[in-house]
């Protein structure tokens, strides 16, 4: 059982994002994603909560135990990033015994079974690798590891949808199998919808929201219809976003929808659906800087 | 303090290059002296040559180190001083393997050519000391200046420092000159002790000086 918890985490930077008084618990065996535009300071965050930089204030604590520079609570973690790499002549195989003396939880079965099923030799060399290759390895460590907190940044973006969505399936049977908190940042939310517990959305340093998936279904709806119809019967309804495309708007609201409203929007053929995750995403950060935040 | 992950990390990225190296080198040490037949070439030649290749796998080494692994590691796990004393330790490691594969080269030597009086006498001690001095100071120091030069690539900090030497060798006809430096040097076994307290002192300085950059540019 591990907790992280993030006490007003303050960081400023020259050339990169800056974090200001983030604070925030990661509970014990839940799946978090972080959201937020490449100017969010997400890496910047991901980096602070895995000690990997040094906050200008605030801390750190893994199980009630500061992070930072701790040996014994370094092997708890594994922080698995697009920029993560091995030196290229070592082999896959190589990484994997490595990576079982560094985290006292590695499943080298598993971690094989993977690279079987991946299609990924262990006696190919690092440099040998594809990209999506490599980002799979890299995958496939952070899985194998087993380690109690487990954050990923960008971990998939060079590989294809379908080794992705294969590869979040492993994710999650393993998540159930080996129950551990794990942190995401990705831009592909939508196809981690049924795996992640909680989202938490980043802005300009700033935590903005945090969700769990089942309010996000329950709080924003899409409605769908001719423009002209739907425009006369959302007046007055807070709406954060719209499409409108051929004459046919689409709107997002946000608000739970009552029995009574969702049989008039019925009544005149107004298509009721769910709101992809990305979508609200980038609603709530339009309505943020429309609002000049 | 958990020395056994970077050493690890260590051993699993020389293990196959340094296999490579000490191969090459123990089959050129036995055969060099085939190609050189004539005693006096023997003599001036083969003991620089090995001289100079231990210490451009030094200098490799700590390019490498200092450039490439450290950047993979800290990529991987986050305790810099476990990094740093395990460098250390690896660069002592080195350098006693330098320093053998010298001792080795004497035997070959007398293997070949029992009559020659080489630099590497075994019973020359300080010669050993200072060549494992040497390595251990060239290493720090190579070290430190990858480290302030850590934007420049690895290849990029190799090219210029061969093509320092090469303009050095041969613009400035000094190869003869370095060869003498060299052998007076190895002759004289007072100015090797004497050079060795200054040596250690130095290679402590420089230490702590790799020390204080691998803080500041991974924090």
């Amino acid at each position: 059982m591990s907790v992280l918890v993030a006490e007003n985490l303050n960081l400023t930077n020259k050339n990169k994002p800056s974090i200001t008084n983030f604070s925030y618990n990661f509970l014990d065996n839940k799946i978090y994603a972080i959201l937020g535009k490449s100017d969010s300071g997400k890496d910047v965050l991901l980096d602070l909560l895995s000690a990997r930089t040094k906050p200008d204030e605030g801390n750190v604590y893994l199980d009630g135990e500061l992070l930072l520079d701790n040996p014994k609570m370094s092997k708890r973690l594994c922080y698995i990033s697009s920029k993560t790499s091995f030196p290229g002549h070592m082999s896959v195989r190589s990484i994997c015994r490595l990576m079982s003396s560094y985290y006292p939880k590695w499943d080298n079965g598993y971690a094989y079974e993977l690279l079987e099923y991946f299609k990924i030799k262990p006696k190919t060399l690092y440099f040998k690798l594809e990209p999506n290759e490599k980002e799979l390895v890299h995958g496939i460590i952070a899985l194998a590891c087993r380690a109690n907190i487990t954050i990923f940044l960008n971990p998939l973006d060079d590989v294809d949808v379908k080794d992705r969505y294969d590869f979040y399936n492993f994710m999650y049977e393993h998540h159930i199998r080996y129950p551990r908190t794990i942190i995401i940042s990705t831009d592909y939310i939508d196809e981690l919808e049924s795996i992640v517990g909680k989202i938490l959305m980043l802005d300009k340093g700033r935590l903005i929201e945090d969700f769990t998936i089942s309010e996000i279904k329950d709080n924003f709806r899409y409605l769908s219809g001719k423009t002209e119809v739907l425009k006369s019967l959302i007046a007055g309804v807070k709406i954060i976003g719209y499409e409108e495309r051929n004459n046919y708007l689409t709107v997002c609201v946000g608000k739970k929808l009552t029995k009574d409203e969702t049989r008039k929007y019925q009544k005149y053929l107004i298509k009721i659906s769910e709101v992809p995750i990305q979508k609200i995403f980038i609603y709530l950060i339009n309505l943020r800087e429309k609002k000049g935040i | 303090m958990n020395l056994i992950h970077p050493l690890k990390y260590h051993y699993y990225s020389y293990r196959k290059p340094y296999l490579i190296y000490l191969v090459i080198f123990i089959i050129s040490l036995f055969l060099a002296p085939l190609l050189l037949d004539n005693l006096n070439d023997f003599y001036y030649y083969y003991p620089i040559a090995i001289i100079l290749v231990t210490l451009g796998f030094t200098i490799i080494n700590s390019i490498y180190e200092f450039t490439i692994l450290i950047t993979h590691y800290f990529k991987i796990k986050t305790i810099k001083y476990e990094f740093y004393v395990a460098s250390i330790l690896y660069s002592l490691i080195n350098s006693l393997i330098q320093t053998i594969l010298l001792l080795i080269s004497y035997f070959v030597i007398k293997m070949y050519h029992p009559s020659i009086n080489s630099i590497f006498n075994f019973t020359y001690v300080s010669v050993y000391t200072f060549t494992l001095l040497m390595h251990l100071g060239i290493y720090s120091l190579i070290g430190l200046i990858s480290l302030i030069l850590k934007k420049v690539k690895f290849v990029q900090t190799l090219l210029y420092l061969v093509l320092l030497l090469i303009v050095a060798l041969v613009s400035f006809e000094i190869t003869n000159s370095v060869i003498d430096f060299i052998h007076k040097l190895y002759n004289n076994l007072n100015i090797l002790i004497r050079v060795q307290p200054i040596a250690i002192i130095t290679t402590i300085i420089l230490w702590l000086g790799i020390n204080y950059k691998i803080n500041r540019i991974y924090n």
